[in-house]
């Protein structure tokens, strides 16, 4: 090993060794410090990262309230496991109400998508020729899976063949 | 239910049953249950978004 490196390594040893053996108070003070910030700072993260969600929860009621369905439902699977009682507890009660006002909202949709069906059977009903319905509709870009099984279910309830079958 | 739904459904559900698992805690437990209902509330509001627009559709052409 060089020399010079040996000379160095001694000295800042014996430096250091001086300023412990000088200052040791305000050494032991400064290692206090840095401990209890090590301590201390990864516990105020780990405890933000879990707590903070009792302000950030009524997210998910915004995201329902503005019609970000999607957005509330990813919201959902990423609220935190809490621990505490209290803020599990908080959190059920602003999902209840968000659940109370998405009940609200289905109902009337369900009664909106009711009537569509029930207006829906009666144009069927109405009309002679389903195939040719059927046949325009897929023409027409109607490809949702959904549009597709609910005319066929229509069709099948009057006891019409449908080009499926 | 559409693809996509079912997924998330599934998804959704696992990470309850996983968490209901870990906690023994009543509170926690009501919790996931209000989660997991409000996610069937959304998934069912989302259904029947999608039946509008496909009847509402279907009604123009």
């Amino acid at each position: 090993m060089d020399e010079g490196l040996i000379i160095v390594v001694i000295a800042a040893i014996a430096f250091i060794g001086w300023v412990i053996y000088t200052y040791w108070g305000t050494v032991l003070t400064i290692i206090a410090i840095c401990a209890a910030v090590a301590v201390v700072v990864p516990l105020l993260v780990w405890g933000i990262r879990k707590y903070v969600y009792l302000i950030t929860e009524p997210r998910v009621t915004t995201m329902v309230d503005n019609g970000n369905y999607t957005s509330a439902l990813d919201e959902l699977s990423r609220i935190p496991e809490a621990g505490l009682s209290l803020v599990d507890s908080t959190i059920a009660q602003h999902l209840d109400e968000v659940l109370a006002v998405l009940n609200q909202r289905n109902a009337e949709l369900g009664s909106e998508v009711s009537r569509l069906k029930q207006n829906a059977e009666r144009t069927i009903r109405s009309t002679g020729n389903l195939e040719d319905r059927l046949r325009v509709a897929r023409e027409t870009g109607h490809s949702e899976e959904f549009g597709k099984a609910l005319i066929e279910q229509l069709a099948k309830s009057y006891g019409m063949r449908t080009s499926r079958e | 239910m559409s693809n996509d739904l079912a997924i998330r459904k599934q998804a959704l559900e696992q990470a309850i049953r996983n968490a209901a698992q870990r906690s023994g805690s009543a509170a926690f437990e009501l919790r996931m249950r209000k989660q997991y209902e409000v996610a069937l509330a959304i998934i069912q509001h989302l259904e029947l978004q999608a039946q509008r627009e496909v009847l509402l559709d279907w009604g123009k052409k």
